[in-house]
């Protein structure tokens, strides 16, 4: 036993000396064993498919060939293994990078991809994919969708499918399946996952401000032509008044359609001066002014509510200056004189950068809608404060409120809530909140609103407060 | 083919049974949100479509039926196994009632069609439906995590789904008093509030099941254990009686 254990470490022992002696010197001798061994292999080529006559000089050149590897075939199949083995780490090296950048290429599409064989067996799926493995709720119904396709796409059949997912957020997906076909036969298949929320969003959007536009221009110029036809005829002059006080009212409605989209065009197109400090106590105030009269003859309460930093506040857990107090709160439908809370007025923490007539025209037009789509009796409240480096203004009502739907497309041009919910005719075109967002992103700030249907919405401007030098 | 093989084929069904009953919870959350929406915006198309989809519901529910008898008769499971295709079986049953739930209130927007809801209860219908859809979720989750924690707060979590149909019933009753609503819609969209507090309920019922899964114990237990106690104690009550009655006897012969 002993022996058989000792012969068999001698013979390893041999054998690793063998092959550190016969091991090539340099790399050039082992590209030239390779090549020898292509040599020998082209020339046993020649010795098996060649004519007669060519078998000699191929049988002498492979003896030279078999020379030039030192003479030994048995040295020379080991190199030439060696020689393979390399090459062959070569090309899987090459071949992991490139399957590295494909997967990494896949992983950063914003379309998920799923690769699957002729069995349905999957081979890839990229990372946008990877969310609908295991999923739960609506994502479960969109890889419900990619199965299905998958079927269709292996029988050879390429299908596109829409899954609208409802609820908070709003999704919409598109899955595409597509058979891999090779020589006419179907290797496996391809399915595509696209989120087209965005994309259905802009296209409504698109189709929805057409025909808001043609409607409210079409309804005015519309009533314009009959009147005028009808004033062609003899008619009484109190008729012929009536017509023209008629004439008057649709050309005023048709005049403010327009203004609305030349303001507009005016704040989108032109750079407005933003160096002006603005006081948005001011601005408030301001803007209050102009609306206590339609809230008084609507029998709404505009109510001012002032959060101003206490000299000894602290920051709150959320980060938030901590309400010192609530300003003093004058309800009821007052004079705005009254209704305004000159603590926060001249504060240094109000102070904004930028242009106070186009914020005045921003606060004045949520102000304005809150008052509008709250019934008589309804309230609504404005808050100024200072959070952290913004100013921020609330204008709150407890009016009809919106879906979550409307909520998303609140600041579209022309989009209007369901007119049928409005108690007032005069609802505007649609163009004020498009005009809103548009100045306040322009001041650096956004607009966000929160709501809810028959509690009222919250409408809240941020802007980046002034820092004095 | 070895034991293990049968085993691992056995686990693999099991995993599928849970897929269903999650595609089967995707499928009834997102057809009571559609039927909302058909409510809200008075959609019969919409509507008819919802009540159409609930054949695909059935369908699903069928398939986790056929499969949970099959892995019980062909491999008699037991433990953690056995009741968790019981459960599949039960809450699979509480989602196809939610399906059915949602179709009814497709098929009372067909009812209603044309009566103009307040602001207010428009509100309350998308809260409620919200809530429900929330809870459903909420229930599925529990039982694709075996979350006995999140299964036994479902109930809890259901109190404000039960505030806000109180809400909705007040609502009605005041927008009926003010004639806004006609007496043939508000008592339709009592029935529909009713079904959205239903559908809360079946979550809760999904929440006790995922309980039983996982500790082997439902709530029901705890009532039957409550009964088994108290009729033990009438037994014994009614033994102390016979035998006070006995003693008293030959007391009262005694003093006679």
């Amino acid at each position: 036993m002993l022996g058989a254990v000792v012969s068999i470490a001698v013979y390893k022992m041999r054998i690793r000396r063998w092959i550190v002696e016969h091991q090539p010197a340099s790399r050039e001798e082992g590209s030239a064993s390779v090549s020898a061994g292509r040599q020998y292999e082209q020339d046993m080529q020649r010795l098996n498919s060649g004519p007669k006559s060519a078998t000699t000089s191929a049988g002498y050149s492979c003896r030279q060939s078999l020379t030039s590897a030192r003479g030994s075939p048995f040295r020379y199949a080991l190199h030439q293994a060696w020689a393979r083995t390399r090459e062959a780490e070569r090309e899987s090296t090459r071949l992991r990078r490139i399957f590295t950048y494909l997967a990494a290429s896949l992983d950063a599409l914003e379309t998920g991809i799923v690769v699957s064989d002729d069995r349905g067996r999957e081979i890839t799926r990229n990372l946008a994919a990877e969310s609908f493995v295991a999923a739960r709720h609506g994502d479960a119904l969109v890889a419900d969708a990619i199965t299905d396709l998958q079927d269709k796409a292996l029988n050879g059949q390429a299908d596109t499918s829409t899954v609208e997912l409802l609820g908070n957020p709003h999704r919409t997906y598109e899955v595409k399946a597509s058979p891999i076909k090779k020589n006419g036969k179907t290797l496996g298949s391809v399915v595509l996952v696209r989120d087209i929320t965005e994309e259905q969003r802009i296209n409504d959007m698109r189709r929805d401000f057409v025909a808001n536009v043609g409607h409210e221009l079409k309804t005015p110029v519309g009533a314009l032509i009959l009147l005028a036809e009808s004033l062609s005829a003899d008619l009484e002059p109190e008729i012929l008044k009536s017509l023209i006080r008629r004439i008057q009212v649709e050309s005023e409605r048709a005049a403010e359609t327009i203004d609305g989209l030349l303001d507009l065009a005016y704040v989108e197109t032109n750079e407005h001066p933003l160096d002006e400090v603005v006081d948005v106590g001011d601005v408030v105030d301001e803007s209050m002014n102009r609306v206590v009269e339609a809230a008084d003859k609507r029998g709404v309460s505009l109510v001012s509510l002032t959060v101003e930093p206490a000299a000894n506040a602290g920051k709150g857990d959320d980060g938030m200056v901590d309400a010192g107090k609530f300003g003093s709160e004058k309800g009821g439908t007052e004079t705005a004189s009254e209704s305004i809370v000159d603590d926060y007025r001249t504060k240094p923490e109000m102070l904004v950068l930028g242009s106070r007539v186009l914020l005045v025209s921003a606060v004045l037009n949520l102000i304005d809608n809150a008052v509008k789509f709250t019934s008589p009796g309804g309230r609504v409240e404005v808050q100024a404060r200072r959070c952290q480096n913004q100013v921020r203004i609330l204008v709150r009502d407890n009016g009809v409120g919106m879906a979550a739907a409307e909520q998303a497309r609140i600041f579209e041009r022309f989009y209007c809530v369901d007119r049928s919910r409005v108690r007032d005719d005069n609802s505007g075109v649609g163009l004020g909140l498009s005009i809103v967002r548009h100045i306040v992103r322009h001041h650096g700030g956004d607009v966000t609103v929160e709501s809810q249907e028959g509690r009222g919405s919250d409408f809240e401007i941020s802007l980046p407060a002034h820092r004095s030098q | 083919m070895t034991k293990a093989h049968t085993q691992r084929t056995f686990h693999v069904e099991i995993d599928h049974i849970s897929d269903l009953v999650v595609k089967l919870a995707s499928h009834a959350t997102e057809a009571v949100l559609r039927a909302t929406q058909a409510l809200l915006d008075g959609d019969l198309n919409e509507a008819q479509k919802v009540i159409d989809g609930d054949d695909a519901l059935d369908s699903i529910t069928v398939t986790i039926e056929e499969k949970c008898q099959r892995l019980l008769i062909l491999q008699q499971p037991m433990a953690i196994d056995l009741r968790t295709i019981l459960s599949a079986l039960w809450i699979t049953s509480e989602l196809e009632r939610t399906g059915d739930l949602a179709t009814n209130i497709c098929k009372g927007t067909r009812r209603i069609f044309g009566a103009q809801l307040t602001p207010k209860l428009r509100g309350l219908i998308t809260e409620m439906s919200e809530e429900a859809v929330r809870l459903t979720r909420l229930g599925v989750d529990s039982f694709a995590e075996k979350d006995s924690g999140l299964a036994a707060a479902l109930h809890d979590i259901d109190d404000r789904l039960d505030g806000l149909h109180r809400s909705f019933v007040k609502e009605i009753i005041e927008a009926g008093v003010d004639s806004t609503l006609k007496t043939q819609a508000a008592v339709q969209l009592a029935l529909i509030a009713r079904y959205y507090e239903r559908i809360g309920d079946h979550a809760v019922n999904i929440g006790e099941r995922v309980f039983y899964m996982v500790g082997g114990w439902a709530p029901e237990n705890m009532g039957a254990a409550r009964e088994r106690e108290r009729r033990r104690l009438e037994s014994m009550s009614y033994d102390l009686d016979n035998l006070s009655d006995n003693r008293d006897g030959p007391d009262e012969s005694r003093s006679g």
